[in-house]
């Protein structure tokens, strides 16, 4: 897991699409998967009653359990849901990219995503720092704050100072708001500098909170830094090949999950997407009446009738300018 | 300014909005302070951006309105 790199990789997306993107489906799609899972994995204790999961690494990456919201066709479906719901493309689309970014940056962890889940549950892990958070938050924070993960938020840190520009108030008027409906909807009832500020809030958590902990571990506590791969070797860290170990369910849903089904999976998917694309251009062509050959031979015709009538009409070609004033014989005219 | 709304040079940004740079960093740097001391701030999106509007925008509403 990251701490903060998922609150800031929205404004370095931000800088590189412009108002290709909606800021906030961006933001929501980069703390989605976290949104529902997080808080069972460190646990709770609402009105004294302890809530937390069995085995949290189990429970917030692996399957059974919460970790298909690490997928890319998770994103993939909730994109879908909410263009159903907006028809609106750059919304779900941008929901999409959020979501992908928080999956692709928690493969740095030892345990991993399963990102191709469901065609196979197999946890892509880099690994270069440890996932603990069956430790609990605090020695979890200090074990992150301790090796490769907070150089790896740093390098958001940096990337995220480095795109000033999208902080300014000029850009938030100019691109933000042009491309994200909720802006237009919120400035209606609120004044720009609320929403500037609310615009800029996860960058200031992030930055903020980046530094914050940082402090924490090594001033106030003493955790000891150790930047070798796969995080400090003072903390018990859960590996991706102890996840996923649950005797096989018999449901279609975990049945889709063997390597074999999945592949044969993911060949239906291609046939079905080649035929509707083939199927969608098929009917383009039609719309436009005429097959391209026939088109572009009719256009070489055009072509060449136009050559031969500018060469039998060739002194006219001077006069064509005559009546514009920026033109050498409309000058001389004048 | 650029065509995206933003200055061209980060100089013409922060002689713009000095003031308001100062106070996002004043912001920022008392938020640290009190994540450092109670952690558990840290861990609520919510309390951050809570924190962050009554620093930057209701605290110098605040200050005006007495003012005037």
């Amino acid at each position: 897991m990251s701490w903060s790199a998922h609150d800031l990789e929205p404004y370095v997306i931000q800088k590189e699409l412009g108002k290709r993107i909606a800021f906030v489906p961006l933001l929501i799609g980069s703390y989605a998967p976290d949104l529902t899972s997080k808080w069972f994995v460190y646990g709770v204790t609402p009105f004294g009653l302890d809530l937390k999961a069995d085995n949290p690494a189990q429970f917030h990456r692996g399957w059974p359990g919460a970790g298909f919201t690490h997928s890319l066709l998770f994103g993939v479906l909730i994109g879908l849901i909410l263009y159903a719901i907006w028809r609106n493309k750059v919304v779900a689309y941008s929901f999409v990219v959020g979501q992908w970014a928080h999956a692709l940056t928690d493969t740095g962890d030892t345990v991993g995503t399963m990102l191709l889940f469901p065609f196979t549950d197999h946890l892509f892990a880099v690994g270069a720092w440890a996932y603990a958070g069956q430790t609990g938050r605090y020695v979890d924070a200090g074990a992150y704050f301790s090796g490769l993960g907070f150089v790896w938020d740093g390098v958001f840190v940096v990337w995220g100072i480095l795109s000033w520009r999208v902080l300014t108030r000029g850009y938030f008027r100019t691109t933000v708001m042009a491309a994200d409906p909720f802006w237009r909807w919120a400035g209606r009832h609120l004044s720009e500098t609320t929403l500037v500020a609310l615009y800029r809030a996860s960058f200031f958590y992030g930055v903020a909170r980046w530094a914050a902990w940082l402090i924490w571990a090594h001033v106030v506590r003493s955790f000891a830094f150790d930047f070798r791969w796969g995080g400090p070797r003072w903390v018990p860290r859960v590996y991706a090949d102890e996840l996923n170990t649950a005797p096989a369910c018999r449901c279609p849903g975990c049945c889709s999950m063997r390597p074999r089904l999945g592949f044969y999976g993911a060949v239906a998917a291609c046939a079905w997407a080649k035929g509707f694309i083939a199927s969608r251009s098929g009917r383009s062509l039609r719309v436009r009446g005429r097959p391209r050959a026939v088109r572009s031979s009719r256009r070489r015709r055009l072509r060449a009738g136009a050559r031969s009538r500018s060469r039998t009409s060739s002194p006219g070609r001077a006069d064509r300018g005559a009546g514009r004033p920026w033109s050498a014989s409309g000058r001389e005219r004048a | 300014m650029r065509e995206d709304g933003s200055p061209f040079r980060l100089r013409e940004a922060l002689a713009a909005g000095r003031r308001e740079l100062l106070l996002y960093l004043a912001t920022g740097v008392a938020y640290v302070a009190i994540g450092v001391a109670f952690p558990e701030v840290l861990f609520a999106w919510p309390v951050a951006v809570g924190f962050l509007l009554i620093c930057v925008v209701g605290l110098p509403a605040l200050v005006s309105r007495l003012r005037s």
